[in-house]
C-alpha cells in the first residue's frame, strides 16, 4: 500500500514560489491500477517522484508497505527504490547499451552470477516480446518498443510498483494500446501497483480502477474510475470525462447554436447518464406516454468502463412545464442521473 | 631535383634531427595529454556535478574550479609557461627541454580540457540520471555507467580537438627550449633562414594532427551506436 499524507512540495523560481504539491493525501492498494489525471504543470509528476522520494516533499510522509521512505537512510532508500520500478514519457535507455545490457543494467548489484542474469534478461525480454531485439541499440527500435524495453528494465528486480510518469505520451493511438495492453497484462500475471499518470482521460477510461484528479498541486476529485465517470463532480473532472465520450462534439454543437439544439420555450435538452443498460430508451418512451411529453433522442452513447456500460442520451423534451418536472423526477427515480442542459 | 628545393632537409643529418624532434613532440604530447585528462576529467566531472543543477550542488566548490579555470584559459600560454618556470623547475627538476615543458602544457591543457568535458556531460539526457536514480544507482555509479560511458564518444570527440591543441602549444613551447618540432622550426626555419626546414616541421605537424583526427574519428565511429 502506498500512502502519501499531507505531501508538500514548493519550487522558488523568479516568478516566486510554485507550490508544484499543496498538501495532497492519497492512499494506492496493492494491486490497484492507479490513475492520476490533470493538465500540465498540475504536479503530477511531482507527486508521482515522491513515491520513489526522487522529489523529497518539503512536509509529509511517504508510507510505502508502512515504512516511511522520507525517515530512510540513503543505502536503504535505493534498495527500496529497486522495488519501485518507473518509466518515462521519454523512455531514458541508455544509447550506449544493446538492449539486452539496458535490461541487465540494474541487475548488476542484485547479487545473481553472469549466466542467472542472462536467464533473467531473456525472460524479461521475451514478456515484453522483444525477444530478437536483445543485441539491438535503442535507437534502432520504434518508440513503443523502447517503452517495451523500459518496462523490462524497470522490472528487473521484481518491483512490487510500478510507476508511469506519461509512458504512453510520446505514443500514437495504437502503439498507446499495445503499451496499456502489456501494462495490463503484467498487472494480471505480477499482481504489480501501477501509478500511471497522464493527460488522456481514454488512458484513464482503458486501464485503471482508481482515479485521481489533479489541479493546481491538489487532488480535487477521486473514486472510481466507474463512479467518476458516471458522476463527475468538479468541472475539470467534467471536462476530462467529456473529453473521452463523445458529449464533447455535442456541447460545442450546443455552444455553436447547432439548430437541433436549440430549445422553445417549452422545450428542455435533458442530458441522462445511466449505469448499466437499466432500458433507459424504455423508460423514456413510459414517461412520454405517461406525462404527455414528447421526447425526442438527439444523442446517445454507451461506454464500457471497467468492464461495466455506462449510457449516456441527450434527449429534448417537448411539454407543459408542469409535465416536464414530473416527467424528469420519474426518471431521477429510477436510478438514471439527469442534468438539464439548456431550458 | 629534391636538393633544389630541399637544399638543407636533404642532408641526412637533419633528416634524423627531425625524426628526434618529432619523436619528442611526441612523448611531450602524449605525457602531457595523458596526466591532464586524468585531471581535467575528475575537475569536469566535479563541475559537473556541484553545478546548482548537478547531482550534489556545491557553491563553494563549483566557484573556487569554475574562477581558477577562467583565470588559467585567459593567461597566454607563452607567459604561463614563463611564470610556471619556477614551479617547473621545483616539480620535475628542469623548465627546458621536453621533461620542462611538461608540466606547463598540462596546467594549459586541464582547464581547456575540463571545460570541455563539463560541456559534454552537461549533455547527458537528464531524464537518464533520473531513470538510474530510480533505479537506486550511488552516485559514483551514475557518474561512471551513465554520465561517463553514455558520453564516450563526445569524450574521445574533444580528447582529439584537446591532442590537435596540444600540439600547437607544443610547438610554442619550443619557442622557449622545450625541444620538438617547434623548436626545430626556430631554431632551423627561423633563424637560420632555412625555408624548406621551416615548411617540412609544418608538414610534419600537420602530418601529427591528421593522424589524432583519423584515429579520433575511427574511435567515435565504433563507440556511437
Ligand atoms: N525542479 C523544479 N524547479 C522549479 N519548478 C519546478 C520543478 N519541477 C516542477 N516545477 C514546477 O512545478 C509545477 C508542477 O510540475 P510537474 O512537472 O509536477 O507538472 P506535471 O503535472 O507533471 O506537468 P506535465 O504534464 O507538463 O508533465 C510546474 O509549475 C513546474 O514548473
Ligand atoms: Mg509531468
Amino acid at each position: 500500500m502506498i500512502e502519501l499524507n499531507h505531501v508538500t512540495k514548493t519550487f522558488a523560481s523568479k516568478s516566486g514560489n510554485v507550490h508544484a504539491v499543496n498538501d495532497v493525501s492519497l492512499t494506492i492498494d496493492t494491486g490497484t491500477i492507479f490513475g492520476l489525471i490533470g493538465y500540465s504543470g498540475a504536479g503530477k509528476s511531482t507527486l508521482i517522484r515522491m513515491i520513489n522520494l526522487l522529489e523529497k516533499p518539503d512536509r509529509g510522509s511517504v508510507m510505502v508497505d508502512g515504512e516511511d521512505l522520507t525517515k530512510l537512510r540513503n543505502v536503504e532508500l535505493r534498495k527500496k527504490r529497486q522495488k519501485i520500478g518507473m518509466i518515462f514519457q521519454h523512455f531514458n535507455l541508455m544509447e550506449a547499451l544493446t538492449i539486452q545490457q539496458n535490461v541487465a543494467f540494474p541487475l548488476r548489484k542484485s547479487g545473481l552470477t553472469k549466466s542467472q542474469i542472462t536467464q533473467k534478461v531473456n525472460a524479461l525480454l521475451s514478456l515484453v516480446e522483444l525477444s530478437d531485439k536483445a543485441d539491438s541499440y535503442p535507437n534502432q527500435l520504434s518508440g513503443g518498443q523502447k517503452q517495451r524495453v523500459a518496462i523490462a528494465r524497470a522490472l528487473a528486480n521484481d518491483p512490487t510498483i510500478l510507476l508511469c510518469d506519461e509512458a504512453t505520451s510520446a505514443l500514437d493511438p495504437q502503439t498507446t494500446e499495445s503499451i496499456l495492453a502489456l501494462l495490463k497484462k503484467l498487472h494480471a500475471s505480477l499482481g504489480l501497483t501501477i501509478v500511471l499518470i497522464t493527460h488522456q482521460m481514454s488512458v484513464i477510461k482503458t486501464i485503471a480502477k482508481k482515479v485521481a484528479i489533479m489541479e493546481n498541486g491538489r487532488i480535487v476529485e477521486q473514486g472510481d474510475v466507474y463512479d467518476i465517470f458516471a458522476s463527475p463532480k468538479a468541472q475539470i473532472t467534467k471536462k476530462f470525462v467529456d473529453s473521452t465520450t463523445q458529449m464533447a462534439s455535442i456541447t460545442s454543437l450546443i455552444d455553436a447554436g447547432y439548430e437541433l439544439m436549440q430549445c422553445d420555450p417549452n422545450e428542455q435538452l435533458i442530458q441522462l447518464t445511466y449505469i448499466a443498460d437499466s432500458a433507459a430508451q424504455a423508460l423514456i418512451s413510459k414517461v412520454s406516454r405517461q406525462f404527455d411529453v414528447d421526447c425526442n433522442i438527439v444523442f446517445g452513447t454507451v461506454e464500457v468502463i471497467d468492464g461495466k456500460p455506462l449510457g449516456q442520451l441527450i434527449v429534448k423534451v417537448n411539454g407543459k412545464s408542469a409535465d416536464m418536472v414530473e416527467a424528469i423526477d420519474t426518471i431521477r427515480q429510477a436510478n438514471v442521473k439527469v442534468e438539464v442542459i439548456r431550458s | 631535383m629534391i636538393e633544389t628545393w630541399f637544399p638543407h632537409m636533404s642532408n641526412p643529418r637533419m633528416i634524423e634531427e627531425l625524426l628526434g624532434c618529432t619523436v619528442d613532440t611526441i612523448i611531450m604530447v602524449l605525457t602531457s595529454a595523458l596526466i591532464s585528462f586524468l585531471f581535467g576529467l575528475i575537475v569536469g566531472v566535479v563541475l559537473t556535478i556541484t553545478r546548482s543543477d548537478g547531482l550534489h550542488p556545491n557553491k563553494l566548490i563549483f566557484n573556487i574550479l569554475d574562477k581558477t579555470i577562467n583565470i588559467l584559459r585567459s593567461i597566454p600560454f607563452l607567459i604561463l609557461i614563463m611564470i610556471l618556470i619556477p614551479a617547473t623547475r621545483l616539480i620535475m627538476g628542469t623548465s627546458i627541454g621536453v621533461n620542462g615543458a611538461i608540466f606547463p602544457l598540462v596546467i594549459g591543457t586541464i582547464p581547456f580540457y575540463a571545460r570541455q568535458i563539463e560541456s559534454v556531460l552537461s549533455e547527458v539526457d537528464h531524464g537518464l540520471i533520473e531513470a538510474s536514480e530510480a533505479m537506486g544507482c550511488t552516485t559514483v555509479e551514475i557518474i561512471i555507467h551513465v554520465m561517463l560511458h553514455e558520453s564516450i564518444p563526445s569524450i574521445v570527440r574533444v580528447s582529439m580537438i584537446t591532442i590537435v591543441n596540444l600540439i600547437g602549444l607544443t610547438a610554442m613551447a619550443g619557442a622557449v627550449g622545450a625541444g620538438g618540432l617547434g623548436d626545430f622550426a626556430i631554431r632551423y626555419g627561423y633563424q637560420n633562414y632555412q625555408t624548406d626546414s621551416l615548411w617540412v616541421s609544418l608538414a610534419m605537424i600537420l602530418l601529427l594532427v591528421s593522424i589524432v583526427q583519423c584515429v579520433g574519428g575511427i574511435i567515435v565511429k565504433k563507440t556511437t551506436h
